[in-house]
């Protein structure tokens, strides 16, 4: 048998239209299984009759279906209600009118409905509590990344500073702190002002705090406080300004200075 | 397939607890689906939209409405009780129907109650048998897509009520329109295509 022979033997057409002998329709299903195609196609053509045949569909006597499904007894209102039949007798069931279908029908739809907006409720209230954390994590990272930026700022002023063609340098060794102890100044000459990097000073005991002081003319004249904590000491600090000095020294005074110092100087630099 | 399967089977679930069997329209796969499983609204659905289908491949045969109506409820009855022995696998579901149906018809205008029935009837009124043997094209209602059908052919036409409506078979078809068994094929064929385009299959 091959595909052409099935083809033009009119085997497909009549069994399409239900018309082969068991032979034949044997020979069809193996076709079928040959050529999944034949399949196809037989089954369009199916389909075509079958809207033909409801074209052409006549009227029945309405009263001949509920004779046959008396026949049957089969009640279509129960069946509507989406019971399955399981025997063929006739049991007690009481017949539901329609407006009692309907509102079983609105129920239900409700019942979904409420179902539904049960699930969406849950969804937005667990996404909201989820977003909410995120939103706090990055105002977190907000701020961290702000302190980033404040860093970068001040270490770029720094730097600035630093390569200032007017600046100074000073190193303050030390004098009665430790060997290791040293703090260095910024002197700009064309402004006088004064920045003091104390990152090497050891941090100042509890009620204690570091005081620069300028000796000018062989007086040592108040510069100003070096701020206590090590994110402040980790900076430059701009201290008062002078037009003019011959050394400058810091020593430790109680925490918000002394005018006049009665403390030997624990860095102290000549210029 | 098988994922298909789930598919209709919630399909047919969502429908079942929303009550929308009265408004819903099934597709063929479901259909046989709550049929295999004896589901009543189901068979109220297929009598809804085929019971003047079938009706009409009987009037076709015979001219008889009473008797029509006997054998359309004999043939849902048959539907019913024995559509275990449906296979989707050898055609769809209409194609079976149709072959009880036209089973049905021909099993009573073969049997003597129906001859006797007609002898009477043809003694008594003169007329001829209520076979129709004229293939009167225009017999047919008028109705949804008759109006696309009606542009086949009247030689291709009789050749697909013939063997479909009146169960003919291509050489019976052969020897009452006396034409070689051949074109009957050629036109069967060529009939049915052309039906598939008029219907925009």
């Amino acid at each position: 048998m091959t595909k052409e022979y099935i083809i033009s033997s009119g085997l497909l057409e009549l069994h399409a239209l239900g018309q082969t002998t068991e032979d034949e329709a044997t020979e069809v299903l193996q076709a079928y299984i040959n050529w999944p195609d034949v399949k196809d196609d037989v089954h369009i053509m199916e389909k075509t009759m079958e809207a033909y045949a409801v074209s052409n569909g006549k009227s029945v006597n309405e009263d001949l279906k509920n004779k046959l499904f008396s026949v049957l007894h089969i009640d279509e209102k129960k069946s509507q209600n989406g019971k399955q039949f399981t025997n063929y007798k006739e049991d007690n069931y009481i017949h539901k009118n329609i407006p009692y279908n309907k509102f079983k029908l609105i129920r239900n739809i409700a019942a979904v409905l409420f179902f539904l907006f049960f699930v969406s409720t849950s969804f937005l209230i667990i996404y909201y509590a989820k977003y909410r954390n995120e939103l706090a994590e990055l105002k977190v990272k907000n701020q961290e990344l702000e302190m980033l930026t404040n860093e970068s700022n001040q270490t770029i002023s720094e730097m600035k500073i630093v390569q200032s063609k007017y600046s100074l340098p000073l190193k303050l060794k030390p004098n009665i702190a430790p060997k290791d102890a040293d703090a260095k100044i910024y002197w700009l000459t064309n402004t006088g002002e004064i920045y003091i990097d104390p990152t090497n000073l050891p941090d100042a005991p509890k009620g204690k705090q570091y005081q620069l002081w300028a000796i000018v003319d062989g007086k040592a004249i108040d510069a100003g406080l070096i701020v206590n904590g090590n994110d402040k000491k980790l900076h430059f600090q701009q201290m008062k300004t002078f037009g003019k000095a011959q050394a400058f020294a810091v020593t430790l005074e109680t925490e918000g200075g002394v005018e006049a110092s009665k403390e030997k100087p624990y860095v102290i630099v000549s210029v | 397939m098988f994922l298909n399967q789930k598919l209709v089977t919630c399909r047919l679930l969502f429908i079942n607890i929303l009550h929308l069997q009265s408004i819903v329209k099934y597709s063929e796969e479901e259909l046989v689906m709550l049929l295999q499983q004896k589901d009543q609204s189901a068979f109220a659905y297929l009598y809804d939209n085929y019971s003047p289908a079938l009706n009409s491949v009987i009037l076709k045969m015979i001219d008889d409405t009473q008797l029509s109506e006997d054998i359309l409820q004999e043939t849902f009855v048959k539907i019913w009780n024995n559509f275990g022995q449906y296979d989707a696998s050898k055609g769809r579901l209409f194609t079976w129907m149709i072959n009880i149906t036209r089973n049905l018809t021909i099993d009573t205008l073969r049997s003597k109650g129906y001859k006797k029935q007609q002898k009477i009837s043809q003694d008594e009124n003169f007329v001829s048998s209520n076979v129709d043997k004229n293939f009167n094209v225009t017999k047919f209602d008028t109705i949804g897509l008759r109006k696309q059908v009606q542009f086949l052919k009247p030689d291709q036409k009789i050749i697909i009520d013939l063997a479909y409506f009146n169960g003919y078979t291509q050489e019976e078809i052969s020897k009452e329109m006396s034409i070689p068994l051949g074109t009957v094929k050629t036109r069967m064929r060529t009939a049915i295509i052309e039906l598939r385009k008029l219907l925009q299959f």
